[in-house]
C-alpha cells in the first residue's frame, strides 16, 4: 500500500470524525452545551410532564434543560430535578430563587420556570438547592396569571386525551360536512348521522370543562384551596369565565348547528321539507359550521389552548411572515378568486381628513362577495391592501387575520 | 532465519492416515524424508501427493499418526508455534497459489516483509536475485494475473525461496515449462539442496526430472508407498505398476 | 455439514472475530489497506445515495406536514428521520451489496486458488490477516460512512427544498438540527458498526469456505450479499429496541 493511499486513508477517518463532530456540535450548541453554564438542583413532589431535555426557563427566557431526574427512594420522597443553566444569568439565581413545573397553556408541554431571588440573597452556588414549587406552595409566588393557571391545568390535564379526540372530529365532521353540503341533496342522513355522534361527543367534553371551571370558581378542590389571595382570584376567574365563554360559544354553536340537521329527524318529515327548500338548510348549515370554526378559532387564540393548537401545526395569518403567507398563497390545492377593488372607487376624504365610504362602494363590495359565494363560507377570505407606489416588499401592509382560518387547511379544499 | 549455517531438518511421517469422507487418501503412511536430501514423490494424479506435502506444513492434519519436522510433532502444536516452525519450510504449491492482488516482486517479498527485519534495498536486493534464479527477472513489476502458468510457477517457486528455507516443498515445478526452462528450474533445486543443505521434497511427473534431482524416490500407490528407492532401484521393482511408470514416461 | 453445527460454527467464526480484534499481533497495514477498499472506496456510492435519499425524504415529509401546516418542522423531520434510521439502514444495505459481494468473491477467488493455504504456508495467521482486518475496517468504516450520507442527506433536502421555498442553506441546516437529540444522533452512528460486523463475517465466512471453483466463488458473492441483507434487517430491529431501552428519550 503506497504512501498516497494511506494518506487518503487518513483523510476518510479524519473527515469522517470531524464531520461526525459538526453534528455533534450541532446539536449541543442548540442546547448550549457549549455556553458556560453551572448546575441546580429543585426537588417537586410531582414531576408531570418533566424529563431529561425539559426546558428550563428564567423568567420567561430560556435558561437551559433539565440533566437528570432522581427517583425517590420510597414512596412520599420527592423528585431532584438537577438542571443545567446558563452562565450569564447566574446572577439572577439566587439562594432564594424558586423553581416551579409550569406548562405553556393549558395543553402545551411542560417546562421548568426558575423565579430570580431577591437582590439580599447570595447567588446559588454551582450544585446548589433551589426550592421546588408544588401546586400548594405556588400559591406564594405567583407573578402572573400563567403561573397561577398551572394549578388549573393540572385539573385539565386529564381532559387533554378527550380535547384531542374531539378536535380532531372536529376536523373530520367539518370536512365531512362540507362535502356533504355541496352535494346536500343526494344524502343529508349521512350529514345527520355523522354531526349528531359528534355533537354528543363535543358536548360531552364542554360540559365537563364548564364543571371544572365553575368548581374553580366556587373555590373547590386543590385549585380553589388557593384562592384566598383577592388579587388572584380575582385574575383566575377572569381567566376561568373566559374559557368557559369561548367553551360556551363552542357549545351553543355546536347546538345551533344540531338543531338545524336535528331538525331533519323531527315528525313533519324533515326529508319531505328538504326537498322543497334544501338551499335554506344548506344556508343554515353553512352559517352553524363558519360560527363553529369562529369559535374555535377563539378556542386557538385563548393562551391555554394555544399550546394544544401549536403542537398540531395550526397557525396563525397575523403571526405569520411576509415569506410564509406568500408561500400559503402560492399553494396548488387552493384556487385563489382575486378580486381587484381600486381604492378611489371604495373610499372618499371627507374634509377633516377622515377616509368614509364612498357612495355605492357598499353595493361594489357586495357584488364582489357574490362570487365568493360559490365557495365553502369557511374558507378563507383575506382583505390585503396593497400601495401603488414602491417595490412589491413595500406593498404589502399586513394580512388581517381570517377568522376562519382554522378550517381553512382542512375545510377549503375547492370540490 | 538467516543464512548461517546450513540448515539440518529431516522430515518423517509416522503412521499418517488421511481420507476426505469415504475417500482413503494416505493409509498408514510412513516415510522418512532425510535431511539435507531431495526426496522426489511419483505416483498416479490423485494418490494423494500433493496431500502428502500438505502434511507436512500441517495445512492438513492427520486423521491419525504424526508429521515430525526435525525432532518436532507438528500436529501437536498450537497455532502460534505451528507457524514460527513453517518459516522453515518453503511451499511452492502445484497451481503457484501467488496473491494475485499484488505485483510478482511483492510476492516473493511478502514473507520477507512478514519475517525478517531486512532493510528495503536489502529486500529489493533478495527480491532480484530470487527472481533472476527462475528466469523471471524482468516481470518483477507484473501482476500474477499477466503471467503465463509456467511463469507463475516459477515465481512461486522464487516465493518459496525467498526465506531461504530448511526445507523445500516443491509441488510439480516442471508442469506447464518447456523442457529447457524445467531443466533449469531442476539444476537450481540441485544447486540449493548443494549449496544450502536444503531438505527438498519434490513432486513430478516427470521421469527424466525426477532422475535429475532425486536422491530418494517414493513412489505413491493408493494411500501407501508402493516402492522406495533410487532411480535404478525403482527401475527393477518387484511393482509391475512401478517399472510402468519409470518407463513409460522415460522418453518424455 | 449440519445445518445446527455448521451455524454453531459460523457463531463461534463470528466470536473468534470479536476477540481477534482485540489480540496482538494488529495487522495495521492490511487493516488501513481494507479501510481504503471499504471505506474511501464506498465514498462515491454514498454520497450520491446519500443525495437521492435526501431529495426523496425531503419530498415525502413535505407532502405529510404540509397538511397540518407544518412546513416548518420539514428539515428537522428529514434530519431525524436520516439520523434515526434512513441512513444507517441505507449505508447498510449498499456496503453490504458493494462489500459483501467484493469480500464473498475475492476471498472465495483466494479459497479455491490456494492463496489462503499459502497464507498459511508462510506463516501468516489467514484469519487475523483477511478476516480480522475486513472486519475491523467495515466496523470504522460503517459510522464514517453513514455521518457521510447523513449530510449528504441534508444538501440533497435542502437542494429539493430550497427549489420550493428558497431557503437558505444555513437557515436549512440549523433548522435540521433543531429537534435531533445525542440519543438520536450517537446511537444511530454507532449502531451501523454492528452493521460493519455482521457484513464483514458473512461475506468473511461465506469466502472462506467457498467449494466448487470459479462457480462457488460467484457463489459465495450472493449469498453474501442476501445473508448479510437479511442479517443486517433483523438485527436492526433488536438494536431499535436496545437503544429505545438504553436511551428511553429517543422513544418520544
Ligand atoms: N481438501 C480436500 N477435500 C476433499 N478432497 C480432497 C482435498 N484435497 C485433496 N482431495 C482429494 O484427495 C485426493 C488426492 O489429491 P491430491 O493429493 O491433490 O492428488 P495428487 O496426487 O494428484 O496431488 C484426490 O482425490 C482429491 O480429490
Ligand atoms: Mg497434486
Amino acid at each position: 500500500m503506497g504512501s498516497p493511499r494511506l494518506a487518503l486513508v487518513g483523510a476518510f477517518v479524519v473527515g469522517g470524525l470531524l464531520l461526525f463532530a459538526v453534528g455533534l456540535f450541532m446539536i449541543g450548541d442548540r442546547r448550549q452545551l457549549f455556553t458556560e453554564h453551572f448546575f441546580v438542583v429543585a426537588d417537586f413532589g410531582n414531576v408531570t410532564g418533566v424529563q431529561v431535555g425539559t426546558d428550563v426557563r428564567l423568567s420567561g427566557l430560556p435558561a437551559g434543560e433539565v440533566t437528570d431526574i432522581v427517583i425517590p427512594p420510597a414512596p412520599g420522597g420527592r423528585f431532584q430535578v438537577q438542571m443545567r443553566v446558563r452562565e450569564d444569568l447566574h446572577s439572577l439565581v439566587r439562594t432564594d430563587s424558586v423553581a416551579a413545573v409550569l406548562t405553556d397553556g393549558l395543553l402545551g408541554s411542560a417546562f421548568i420556570q426558575i423565579r430570580a431571588g431577591t437582590e439580599s440573597a447570595p447567588e446559588v452556588a454551582d450544585g446548589g438547592t433551589l426550592a421546588g414549587a408544588d401546586a400548594v406552595q405556588v400559591a406564594d409566588l405567583i407573578e402572573e396569571g400563567r403561573e397561577t393557571f398551572r394549578l388549573v391545568a393540572d385539573e385539565f390535564v386529564g381532559l387533554r386525551q378527550e380535547m384531542a379526540e374531539t378536535f380532531s372530529g372536529l376536523g373530520e365532521t367539518v370536512e365531512t360536512t362540507t362535502l356533504l353540503i355541496n352535494d346536500v341533496g343526494n344524502d343529508v342522513r349521512e350529514v345527520t348521522t355523522v354531526s349528531a355522534l359528534f355533537m354528543d361527543a363535543a358536548r360531552g367534553v364542554m360540559e365537563d370543562t364548564r364543571g371544572i371551571v365553575q368548581g374553580v370558581a366556587n373555590g373547590e378542590g386543590t385549585a380553589g384551596k388557593l384562592l384566598t389571595d383577592d388579587a388572584l382570584y380575582t385574575h383566575m376567574t377572569g381567566m376561568a369565565s373566559e374559557v368557559e365563554a369561548t367553551m360556551q360559544a363552542v357549545r351553543g354553536s355546536a347546538e345551533q348547528f344540531e338543531q338545524i340537521v336535528g331538525g331533519l329527524h323531527g315528525p313533519e318529515s324533515a326529508a319531505q321539507r328538504l326537498l322543497v327548500d334544501a338551499g335554506d338548510v344548506v344556508t343554515y348549515a353553512r352559517d352553524a359550521m363558519a360560527d363553529l370554526a369562529e369559535n374555535t378559532e377563539a378556542m386557538k387564540r385563548n393562551w391555554l389552548l394555544r399550546g394544544f393548537f401549536s403542537d398540531r401545526g395550526f397557525y396563525n395569518l397575523d403571526e405569520m411572515t411576509v415569506e410564509e403567507y406568500r408561500v400559503l398563497l402560492r399553494d396548488e390545492r387552493y384556487t385563489p378568486l382575486r378580486i381587484w377593488l381600486r381604492a378611489d372607487v371604495l373610499f372618499e376624504t371627507d374634509e377633516n381628513g377622515g377616509v368614509t365610504l364612498a357612495d355605492g362602494a357598499e353595493e361594489r363590495i357586495e357584488e364582489a362577495m357574490g362570487e365568493l359565494l360559490q365557495y365553502p363560507r369557511n374558507s378563507p377570505l383575506v382583505v390585503e391592501g396593497y400601495a401603488t407606489a414602491g417595490g412589491p416588499g413595500q406593498q404589502f401592509i399586513s394580512a388581517e387575520p381570517s377568522r376562519t382560518t382554522w378550517c381553512a387547511r382542512s375545510a377549503a379544499r375547492p370540490s | 532465519m538467516s543464512a548461517g549455517a546450513p540448515a539440518v531438518t529431516g522430515v518423517r511421517l509416522e503412521h499418517v492416515s488421511k481420507a476426505f469422507g469415504a475417500l482413503r487418501v494416505l493409509d498408514d503412511v510412513s516415510v522418512e524424508l532425510p535431511a539435507g536430501e531431495a526426496t522426489v514423490v511419483l505416483g498416479r494424479s490423485g494418490t494423494g501427493k500433493s496431500v502428502l506435502l500438505k502434511h507436512i506444513v500441517g495445512l492438513l492434519h492427520p486423521d491419525a499418526g504424526r508429521v515430525f519436522l526435525g525432532d518436532q510433532d507438528i500436529t501437536a502444536l498450537a497455532p502460534a508455534a505451528l507457524a514460527v516452525a513453517r518459516r522453515q519450510i518453503g511451499f511452492l504449491f502445484q497451481n503457484a497459489a501467488l496473491f494475485d492482488s499484488i505485483t510478482v516482486a511483492e510476492n516473493v517479498a511478502f514473507p520477507l516483509r512478514r519475517h525478517t527485519r531486512l532493510p528495503e534495498a536489502e529486500i529489493r536486493a533478495r527480491v532480484e536475485e530470487k527472481l533472476a534464479a527462475v528466469g523471471l527477472a524482468d516481470a518483477v513489476a507484473r501482476m500474477p494475473a499477466a503471467l503465463s502458468g509456467g511463469m507463475r510457477k516459477r515465481a512461486g517457486l522464487a516465493r518459496a525461496m525467498a526465506l531461504e528455507p530448511s526445507v523445500l516443498l516443491v509441488d510439480e515445478p516442471s508442469a506447464g515449462l518447456d523442457p529447457v526452462t524445467s531443466e533449469e528450474i531442476d539444476d537450481l533445486l540441485v544447486r540449493v539442496k548443494r549449496e544450502r543443505g536444503t531438505t527438498l521434497v519434490v513432486v513430478t511427473h516427470n521421469i527424466p526430472s525426477a532422475r535429475r534431482i532425486g536422491d530418494t524416490l517414493l513412489f505413491l500407490h493408493e494411500g501407501r508407498v508402493l516402492a522406495r528407492g533410487t532411480a535404478a532401484e525403482l527401475e527393477r521393482s518387484e511393482h509391475e505398476l512401478v517399472r510402468q511408470f519409470m518407463h513409460s514416461e522415460a522418453g518424455g | 455439514m449440519a445445518p445446527l453445527s455448521s451455524a454453531g460454527y459460523a457463531v463461534a467464526f463470528a466470536a473468534r472475530a470479536i476477540r481477534e480484534i482485540f489480540l496482538p499481533p494488529y495487522e495495521i497495514k492490511e487493516t488501513a489497506r481494507q479501510l481504503y477498499e471499504v471505506g474511501w472506496r464506498s465514498l462515491p456510492l454514498i454520497a450520491v445515495a446519500g443525495f437521492a435519499v435526501g431529495i426523496v425524504l425531503s419530498m415525502h415529509t413535505r407532502a405529510s406536514l404540509e397538511r397540518f401546516g407544518a412546513e416548518a418542522l420539514i428539515p428537522a423531520a428529514l434530519m431525524l428521520a436520516l439520523v434515526r434510521e434512513t441512513g444507517p439502514l441505507v449505508v447498510g444495505l449498499l456496503v453490504a451489496g458493494r462489500v459483501g459481494a467484493g469480500f464473498g468473491a475475492e476471498l472465495g477467488a483466494m479459497k479455491v486458488t490456494e492463496q489462503i493455504d499459502a497464507l498459511e504456508a508462510v506463516a501468516v495467521d489467514s484469519f487475523k490477516f483477511l478476516v480480522v482486518t475486513r472486519t475491523l475496517a467495515c466496523m470504522l468504516a460503517m459510522p464514517i460512512l453513514t455521518t457521510v450520507m447523513n449530510f449528504t442527506g441534508i444538501i440533497g433536502g435542502w437542494l429539493a427544498e430550497s427549489a420550493i421555498s428558497g431557503m437558505s442553506f444555513e437557515a436549512y441546516f440549523r433548522s435540521a438540527f433543531s429537534v435531533v437529540g445525542f440519543a438520536d444522533y450517537v446511537p444511530g452512528t454507532i449502531k451501523t458498526m454492528v452493521f460493519g460486523y455482521i457484513i464483514a463475517i458473512t461475506a468473511c465466512y461465506f469466502g472462506v469456505h467457498t467449494r466448487g471453483g470459479t462457480q462457488g466463488v460467484g457463489y459465495s458473492a450472493t449469498r453474501s450479499v442476501v445473508t448479510a441483507s437479511i442479517l443486517l434487517i433483523t438485527a436492526n430491529v433488536v438494536l431499535v429496541r436496545l437503544i429505545f431501552f438504553l436511551f428511553p428519550e429517543t422513544t418520544g
